[in-house]
């Protein structure tokens, strides 16, 4: 079943967490990390563009995020994104308070830890 | 703190490059929707499906570009520029359009905003004086009259006793003849009595004001002058050595007023003046007041009317008045033109109402073409509130552009109307486009954006699904909706301008009857003089007499001169003298009459019938017994028997011979006397040759001459030059002083009329608009039903028909409004009924007519396509 981000971003902050993680080991343009966003979700993760490129901005705003024209694999110009040292921290920051949330709640729905 | 300045400046500098921001947004979108085509591409579909598939996929590049901006945080001011730009692009993509909705609104809001401004300087702005508001006018009143002159006994008793008015004043305004500036001229001069200046708190600009011990009984010890009479006729020079000639006194004059003192209205010269006449019924005077601090209108009401009790009380039948009417000063000079101004206000409100409804409909009929263009931006994201402000804004900008162009009419509009409406606005008033002025056109244009945007903006708002597949232009449930809408927005721009029309109507109906009416004297051909013989040089009655039979005696020498007379006051020259008058050796008066000096000649002059008796003989000399004539009017009144010759009557106070009886020798048909629309009254002829005292301030000489009265006027000036170059004379036709008194009743119909028109022309735009399109709408259905074999005279008669359905009721709703409007109009019409038949039915008949050749137009053209071309088309 494919999550919608919409739905997806009502966890405050995932998707930001998701794209500082996606753009963890490298700089990739929008289009690309919708697409791995999805890609390594197994499909199940669908990032809607309505709610990419305002988050995308968002934290660029933030200062988390530097935006840079660029050529794409295929000779397009498209915008990257990379982490900046900020966003770095973040990601360590939001990755660990996600860690811990997900544990709790696992806990509190007696499952079996992931 | 520096997160807060690190997030102003952000917001700053986006807003700055806001625009420059957006295209990298824009491209950036773009890019996207170009890699997911190729990697759909990639995947292995054709390069259109790709495309829709990522656009698909997309979700709406509007709508993401407006999130991602929301982000930067400056959307609302943002906005409402962008908003701007796409409405004013969209108004240039179609400027036939936009030009006339700029030039209809304009239009509406020009003339609301010049007659704003007449009622902005007539009714709203203070009189020049400080704290004008405390200002009031007093009148004596009796059971039948509540605005009567005060006599001067009376006046000086209310300045002596009145604590509530901190001052109080009485005057009165003559022409006289004034020697000493650069030529002997006739000016209004004002007697007014030591208060004066006080109560209206002026100062001179030049000099000094008169002291109390200055004023006489003669009004002649010192003049101050207005400055347009101090620049124009003494040429600016310094006052000390200055005198003027004042009914033969040397008066030195003290003072010049400042530019903008005009009190009363005209006056050039001012004269302290104090009356001694014991007489309570000489009502000469008009009285001024300040009310004390603290002081209201009802408090000097109760102090004075027990003042006017006693007086009665004591003194009987030698006091008339009963009582005093105390009212504000402005209501009191603006009395006139209110009801005047009120209805033309309404009347302008109806006319921009038209404008604006005839916009609305337009723009409902645009906005149903516009629905395809909406759809779209409704499908790439844009919100119902986002399409609403949209074309909200649209009609924004529309209004504003209206109401910028109105304001330019405006100003040229108000000139118009000031020398359109001449003494009917009164010269206090200082009329132009000032503050408040444009602050109502910016109010009316707030006004008519609403109006003229609510409704597209609703349609706007609404279901526009369909919109894109059906092109936009199909009839669906909703474009129902708006037809019937645009309907009934044809039937109240028909309701409105009916009802607007019948006002006019009834106008001109007044005015025909007025100009129809039997003045009961001959004006055409007849050539007036007046003049004014100043008392230190005409000290007596021979020697006024002299001066009437020798320019009698040249005046009839003249070429071309039939004959000539002389009487005092002329009718409807605007003066008049009323007296109360004692009948066959009684005390006790009898009524009323207007009391007027003539010569024998006169009445074949202005050609007034002798009814019964005789005129004026030679044997009438000073010397013998006094007659006089009467008009039918006062046989009527008095001695409605018939018989009213031989009676004897005796007006008191008119002149020296207040005690003499004057015996009725014979009846005179009536004439109107003041006014074209007041009717005749009693009026009583004494004879110049044995009271020719009142010839003294005024007497007007009539010419009657069978060559144009082009021909004479150099001669008959010159006749008055001879005879004494002190005594000017104005001259001026009969018959132009009696349109004059029409003057008021010219202004109301010209401007109203005008303002009918206007709305008629715009309603006919209307309806011809609104068919026109929904014509083309119906071409294919109206091409089909000809395919069919409908004939051209039946589908004719099925767009008139539809165009009927809205325009009758609207006719009939127009009818009623005007019942219930025209009833304000009452006091403004002449001999014809508010609710005068023949006009309600002609103007019903002119708007069907008017609405059926504005539907026939596009009726026609309806059946003039070829029925092939029109099912092709689509």
């Amino acid at each position: 079943m494919a999550i919608l981000t919409d739905r997806l971003d009502r966890i405050q902050g995932t998707l930001d967490m998701l794209i500082l993680r996606t753009l963890r080991d490298r700089a990739m343009h929008g289009w690309a990390i919708s697409h791995h966003i999805r890609a390594s979700s197994s499909e199940a993760l669908q990032v809607n563009q309505g709610a990419l490129y305002p988050a995308l901005h968002r934290l660029e705003e933030r200062g988390w995020l530097t935006a840079d024209w660029g050529v794409s694999e295929n000779n397009r110009r498209a915008r990257f994104y990379a982490l900046t040292d900020e966003g770095r921290q973040q990601l360590a920051d939001q990755t660990s308070d996600w860690l811990a949330f997900v544990r709790a709640v696992h806990q509190v729905m007696q499952l079996t830890p992931a | 703190m520096s997160s807060i300045i690190r997030t102003l400046r952000r917001r700053f500098r986006s807003l700055i490059a806001g625009q420059a921001l957006d295209r990298e947004l824009d491209e950036e979108l773009r890019s996207h929707v170009e890699l997911e085509t190729e990697h759909n591409i990639g995947r292995g579909m054709s390069p259109d499906d790709a495309r829709t598939a990522a656009l698909r996929e997309f979700g709406g590049l509007t709508r993401t570009r407006e999130y991602a901006r929301d982000s930067r945080g400056v959307r609302p001011l943002e906005e409402l520029g962008r908003d701007l730009r796409i409405g004013a692009r969209s108004l240039r993509r179609s400027p036939a359009f936009t030009v006339v909705a700029v030039l209809t609104l304009a239009l509406g809001i020009g003339i609301s905003t010049a007659v704003f401004s007449l009622v902005d300087g007539v009714l709203l702005r203070p009189l020049p004086y400080p704290q004008a508001d405390r200002l009031v006018r007093l009148y004596e009143r009796d059971n039948s009259h509540d605005r009567m002159a005060v006599a001067g006994a009376n006046a000086n008793d209310i300045v002596a006793t009145s604590r509530k008015l901190s001052a109080v004043a009485y005057y009165n305004r003559w022409p006289t003849t004034v020697l000493g500036g650069d030529r002997a001229q006739r000016v209004p001069v004002a007697s007014v009595s030591p208060g004066f200046f006080s109560v209206l708190q002026v100062g001179a600009l030049r000099g000094r004001l008169p002291a109390a011990e200055e004023a006489t009984p003669e009004g002649n010890a010192v003049a101050v002058v207005s400055n347009r009479f101090w620049q124009n006729s003494l040429g600016g020079a310094d006052i000390t050595n200055l005198t003027l000639r004042l009914d033969g006194a040397v008066v030195p004059v003290i003072g010049v007023m400042p530019a903008n003192f005009d009190f009363p209205a005209g006056a050039d010269v001012w004269v302290p003046t104090l009356d001694e006449n014991p007489y309570r019924t000489a009502h000469n005077w008009s009285m001024i007041g300040r009310l004390a601090p603290g002081a209201t209108i009802a408090q000097v009401q109760a102090e004075l009317d027990p003042f006017f009790q006693r007086l009665k009380a004591s003194l009987g039948k030698d006091v008339d008045a009963e009582g005093i009417a105390v009212v504000n000063l402005h209501d009191d000079l603006a009395q006139r033109s209110r009801s005047l101004l009120v209805i033309l206000m309404g009347a302008v409100g109806l006319v921009l109402l038209v404008a604006c409804v005839n916009l609305a409909s337009a723009n409902l009929a645009r906005g149903e073409a516009r629905r395809q263009e909406l759809a779209m931006r409704s499908a790439l994201g844009a919100g119902r509130g986002r399409l609403v402000r949209l074309v909200f804004t649209e009609q924004l900008v529309v209004a504003m552009l209206g109401g910028a162009v109105g304001v330019v009419f405006a100003f040229l509009l108000t000139r118009a109307l000031l020398v359109v409406g001449g003494t009917t606005v009164p010269s206090y008033a200082e009329v132009g486009v000032n503050g408040r002025v444009l602050l109502f056109s910016a109010a009316a244009t707030a006004v008519a954006a609403l109006l003229i945007g609510l409704a597209p903006a609703w349609q706007a708002g609404g279901d526009l699904r369909g919109a894109i597949a059906g092109g936009g232009d199909r009839p669906t449930a909703r474009g129902g909706g708006s037809r019937r809408l645009r309907g009934i927005l044809v039937g109240t721009e028909v309701a409105l301008a009916l009802a607007l029309l019948v006002g006019a109507g009834l106008l001109v109906k007044s005015m025909q009857t007025l100009l129809a009416q039997d003045i009961g004297f001959r004006s055409e051909g007849v050539l007036t003089a007046t003049v004014s013989l100043p008392p230190s040089e005409y000290r007596d009655s021979v020697q006024i007499m002299s001066y009437v039979d020798r320019t009698l005696a040249t005046l009839r020498s003249l070429p071309g001169v039939t004959a000539a007379g002389v009487i005092s006051p002329i009718p409807m020259g605007g003066g008049g003298g009323n007296t109360a008058f004692a009948a066959d050796g009684g005390e006790d008066f009898m009524g009323y009459a207007d009391y007027r000096v003539v010569d024998s000649a006169v009445f074949r002059v202005l050609g007034i019938p002798l009814r019964e008796g005789r005129n004026f003989g030679p044997a009438d000399n000073a010397g013998a017994p006094h007659v006089a004539l009467v008009n039918e009017a006062f046989v009527k009144k008095f001695w409605p028997d018939g018989k009213v010759i031989g009676h004897r009557i005796r007006p008191p106070g008119m002149d020296s011979h207040g005690k003499d009886w004057l015996t009725i020798v014979g009846v005179v048909g009536d004439v109107r006397q003041s006014r074209l629309d007041a009717p005749p009254a009693p009026a009583m002829y004494v004879n110049a040759t044995q009271r020719p005292e009142n010839l003294l301030g005024d007497a007007t000489f009539v010419v009657s001459s069978g060559l144009s009265l082009a021909a004479i006027t150099a001669n008959v000036r010159d006749v008055f030059r001879e005879m004494d170059p002190n005594v000017p004379a104005r001259l001026q036709p009969l018959d132009e002083m009696v349109r004059g008194s029409l003057a008021d009743r010219r202004f109301s119909t010209l401007v109203l009329g005008t303002f009918a028109a206007l709305a008629l022309f715009l309603a006919a735009v209307g309806i011809y608009g609104v068919l026109a399109y929904s014509v083309a709408r119906r071409q294919k259905e109206i091409g089909l039903r000809m395919a069919l074999g409908a004939h051209q005279a039946r589908v004719r008669g099925m767009v008139l028909a539809d165009a009927m359905r809205w325009v009758l009721p609207g006719i009939v709703v127009g009818l009623v409004a005007a019942v219930a409007l025209t009833r304000l109009l009452r006091s403004m019409l002449y001999e014809v009924s508010a609710t005068d038949p023949i006009v309600f039915i002609a103007v019903a008949l002119l708007l069907l007519f008017v609405a059926a050749l504005a539907a026939w137009i596009p009726a026609r053209r309806a059946t003039r396509v070829s029925p092939m071309l029109a099912l092709r088309g689509d």
